[in-house]
């Protein structure tokens, strides 16, 4: 018998047992017969060999220590992460982001050490030297060997601060992704310490790493407007006023020279008649309940509590010192004299409606209202006379030693520097973030930064030569009111959305100050120059819902008016479903576990808004709010329950989770142009911001007034692709000149325009130099 | 044991909610990713350095992990493989920085030959070493560590024929050189 081929043989005999059946399957699939039996035998005879040289064991102790190791730096990022509290865990660990696809520029090398010694670790950036680098920018650092990308992380700095992720698409490539745009026109530092560049064979950078390098400045214009910010009808109230202040529960303060108070219930004004301030005498606090009467004379920086059931003022002496005093607005009980100072009235703020802070020879202090005066902080020195500002619970403050603009940690006593702010910042009635005017390459920017001044992005970009001015949060935080002054069109108010960063002018009046919005954002108080009386108020309602309070006091109040609101209950505290559910009143409709309290980092309740005229049903308002500074457009979301208190105990129902949702207005006019000359023809150039249904761009909308007299022909054409629209006459004799903008102008989306824009020359414009 | 696939991904969310539950996963993985990695450099130190380097970068890394049905284990597997190729890619142009080329195992013939003419108790895994990459890869995750073909393929990017080929030719190399370091010739050599 003819013996069979070993290939035959070793199949024959079945698999081995210790070649899993994956591979069996695998090798019974070879072409050639024969194969199969080899394959089999190989891979018998590899599994045999490797099982009989089993890797090094390793060190007992060696797997306890790596995990404490483990454990240790978990712990570190751990507390980072709750210091920085946009510090995820996983975005601190390097979690890719949506930085994807930013150009780089391209790579400058950027060499540490010259001559460059074998071994040792050298670096390239991709933003090395470049003074232009784009806000939205990843900046890559590309080393010459594989790092230990821990020690990397830890020994890099950025300055200005920023806050930023990394990752590293290979052990020689570190790309830093900011979580927030860059600054524009500012000068960057990213530093990594000699022995922090090491890389994994243990070699160093032979010195420091030092990349410096700038960002260009910005060139956007303004943006769209949001269809919910749209003030109409304004209304003149009173006349004569030089500040405006409103009290906590809508009574609108009329201040004279900053430091007289009177009493303007808003429930009173209306468009006539205008209603007399009792002076104005300078230097003068008055009482805003009944007649008015002086509480005290000389007075300055008259600032009213947060419950504005008092008033803080400076009194100045004849011997050089100045005494802040507190005195009760209602006209009952007696004058507080809480410090003194030496030299002119200092700032004084506000905490809560009990304490105050105030500067004296550059310390700050904080005195309670029974006089006790203590220093804040040890860390901030203010120069003499400085002005200072306070976040919201005195958690950061912003001043300007020597002239930089600083913002304080006061929790920590750390200090950020903010490049090129102008003016004094803004904290958002929470105090987590912070508003301020910045100056870039000589255009006005509003910027956005983290409560303590880090992570600044630009929110709203002006035209070249529009001077911005005071920055005031809504009440709920979600709008911030700005003054534009624009050469040729005088000082206009504007409203920006900071979720979406799309403004709006709020009325076309001109020449305002002292922008101030009611308690619950329903409607902004103003100063109008006039020619010829001082200032008039003019109050801007506004086309959206009564907007949220967000501070505990103005919380307050808000219950106040659903006073029968027993049990519903104000939190301001770390979402969870518990303290949700704490806000509903015992015996609610609403289970708590319906209310997903989702990633927010807290919420308010509530405004209340009465639903019947009974006033037995209101509609409350949560809002839960995310983290504000971050990039994320859903910041916020609105909760709205109705609370029936008809019966003996409040019924809750209708709850609703979702975003806000905008009103619908139409275009607005965000800009406008006038150019010609005497005798002949005017060209008027519209901007526009949205676009516009164009069946309703034309005489029916657009009209001139020239003296008084309709001027025919108009040609009107729209640029779709611009958003503009342009007016030409025909030969116009000197004299004034009044262009109309109104409905049934309307938008793509039909909205008609809500404020009918009107453009007055006191006679036909000049040419345009060049033109 | 592996865990079950709920449990694993209840392990991962609880190190991504919080790192210091991290220690959950390294406890359940430590004694599989470091059985790998000693098996490929057989040397205790270094595999303890490159095992230390994959799990502080799984624990950095932790947050962006995104379970996709497949054993967390592959991903670390993923990690240790790039951080063995990285080391013998920075140790190999570290010696040729010194001029120690002929010192490289950089898989090539001549290396191959001077490898097979090595025998000892370590041969299988310098043959193995001998192999080029992706089929290097394969086996040992294949034949060390006896995990699915298909889960060989998640590890290393590829589709599962992929990695039936990488073996299939893995298995016949490797057959024709423990053949050669008998003496023998082989008489019906593989087609593969």
């Amino acid at each position: 018998m003819a013996r069979r081929p070993r290939w035959q043989r070793l199949w024959g005999r079945g698999r081995p047992d210790n070649v899993d059946p994956e591979l069996v399957e695998l090798f019974r699939s070879a072409p050639e017969p024969g194969d199969r039996a080899r394959l089999l035998e190989a891979a018998s005879e590899i599994r045999a060999r490797l099982a009989a040289a089993p890797p090094p064991a390793a060190d007992p102790g060696y797997r306890a220590h790596l995990r404490a190791s483990l454990m240790a730096e978990a712990r570190q990022h751990r507390l980072r992460s709750q210091q920085h509290p946009s510090r995820r865990f996983g975005i601190f660990f390097g979690a890719g982001l949506g930085a994807a696809g930013l150009a780089m520029v391209a790579l400058v090398i950027f060499s540490i050490a010259a001559p460059e010694r074998a071994g040792a670790v050298t670096v390239r950036a991709s933003v090395g030297g470049n003074p232009r680098v784009p806000v939205t920018q990843a900046i890559q650092l590309s080393f010459n060997q594989p790092m230990v990308e821990s020690r990397v992380e830890q020994g890099l700095v950025i300055t200005p601060a920023v806050s930023y992720r990394t990752r590293w698409p290979d052990p020689k490539t570190l790309v830093i992704d900011p979580e927030h745009d860059l600054v524009p026109n500012v000068s960057y530092v990213v530093s990594i310490a000699r022995q922090a560049a090491r890389a994994q064979d243990g070699a160093t950078a032979l010195s420091n790493v030092v990349i410096p390098f700038g960002t260009e400045p910005l060139t956007a214009t303004a943006q769209g407007y949001p269809p919910s910010l749209v003030a109409v009808n304004p209304v003149v109230s009173a006349v004569g006023a030089l500040g405006l202040q409103y009290s906590e529960n809508g009574e609108l303060l009329l201040t004279a020279s900053g430091s007289v108070v009177a009493n303007g219930n808003t429930q009173a004004v209306g468009p006539s008649p205008s209603v007399p301030l009792p002076g104005p005498s300078a230097g003068a606090v008055y009482s805003i309940s009944g007649q008015p009467a002086v509480l005290a004379t000389d007075a300055t920086n008259a600032v009213p509590s947060p419950d504005s059931q008092q008033i803080a003022y400076w009194t100045v002496t004849n011997s050089g010192t100045a005494t802040l005093e507190v005195a009760p607005l209602g006209g009952q009980g007696q004058v507080s004299t809480l410090a003194t100072v030496s030299g002119t009235s200092p700032d004084v703020v506000w905490i809560n409606d009990s304490s105050l802070v105030y500067s004296s020879s550059g310390q700050l202090y904080q005195v309670n209202l029974d006089g006790q005066s203590n220093p804040v902080d040890p860390f901030v020195k203010l120069g003499p006379g400085q002005t200072f500002a306070l976040a919201p619970q005195a958690q950061a403050l912003f001043s300007r030693p020597a002239g930089v603009p600083t913002v304080w940690n006061l929790k920590t006593g750390s200090s950020v520097t903010v490049p090129g702010l102008e003016g004094s910042p803004q904290w958002s009635p929470t105090g987590s973030q912070l508003a301020y005017i910045g100056n870039s390459d000589g255009t006005d920017a509003i910027y956005l930064a983290g409560p303590y001044g880090s992570q600044p992005r630009a929110l709203l970009v002006t035209s070249q030569g529009v001077t911005l001015s005071d920055l005031r949060y809504s009440p709920g935080g979600q709008y911030l009111t700005y003054l534009a002054a624009t050469p040729g069109v005088g000082v206009q108010a504007g409203a920006v959305d900071i979720a979406t960063g799309s403004s709006a002018l709020l009325s076309t009046t001109t020449g305002l100050s002292d922008l101030v919005w009611s308690p619950f954002g329903s409607s902004l108080a103003a100063l109008e120059a006039q020619p010829s009386e001082g200032s008039m108020v003019v109050t801007l309602q506004l086309s959206v819902p009564p907007e949220l309070s967000s501070s505990r006091s103005q919380a307050s109040s808000a219950l106040a008016v659903a006073s029968d609101l027993a049990g519903l209950q104000v939190a301001d505290t770390p979402s969870d479903s518990a303290a949700i559910g704490d806000l509903l009143a015992a015996g609610s409709s609403i289970p708590p576990a319906t209310l997903q309290p989702g990633p927010f980092d807290r919420f308010y309740a509530v405004s209340s808004v009465p639903l019947s005229a009974a006033a037995s049903t209101y509609q409350v308002e949560i809002e839960l709010v995310r983290d504000a500074t971050a990039k994320d457009p859903a910041a916020a979301q609105d909760e709205q329950v109705t609370v029936d208190v008809s019966g003996p105990e409040p019924l809750i129902s209708g709850v609703f989770l979702g975003s806000l949702t905008p009103l619908p207005v139409g275009p607005l006019v965000i800009g406008a142009t006038a150019t010609g000359a005497p005798g002949g023809s005017v060209s008027f150039a519209l901007q526009f911001n949205s676009d516009l249904d164009p069946i309703t761009v034309g005489a029916q909308s657009i009209s001139l007034q020239d003296s008084g007299q309709t001027v025919a022909n108009l040609q009107i054409a729209y640029q779709a692709a611009n958003r503009m629209v342009t007016v030409v006459t025909g030969p116009l004799p000197p004299g004034p000149l009044s262009l109309t903008v109104q409905a049934p102008l309307a938008n793509v989306d039909h909205v008609q325009i809500a404020v009918p824009y009107t453009l007055s020359l006191p006679t036909v414009p000049a040419p345009v130099p060049g033109s | 044991m592996s865990p079950s696939p709920d449990n694993e991904e209840a392990l991962i969310a609880r190190a991504q909610e919080n790192p210091e539950h991290f220690g959950a996963l390294y406890d359940q993985y430590f004694p599989q990713i470091y059985r790998y990695v000693a098996s490929r450099v057989r040397n205790r130190e270094l595999a303890e350095d490159i095992t230390s380097e994959v799990f502080f970068k799984a624990l950095r890394a932790i947050g962006r992990y995104r379970h996709t049905g497949h054993p967390f284990s592959s991903w670390l597997y993923q990690i240790a493989i790039n951080a063995i190729t990285d080391h013998y890619r920075s140790r190999r142009r570290a010696e040729e920085s010194l001029d120690d080329g002929p010192e490289i195992v950089d898989g090539s013939v001549a290396v191959d030959e001077e490898v097979a003419q090595r025998m000892g108790a370590q041969d299988i895994w310098d043959l193995i070493d001998s192999l080029p990459d992706q089929q290097r890869i394969a086996m040992t995750l294949k034949y060390g560590e006896d995990l699915k073909l298909a889960e060989v393929g998640v590890i290393m990017g590829k589709s599962e024929g992929a990695v039936k080929l990488l073996i299939f030719r893995g298995t016949a190399t490797l057959r024709q050189r423990l053949q050669a370091r008998r003496g023998n010739v082989e008489e019906d050599p593989v087609h593969g």
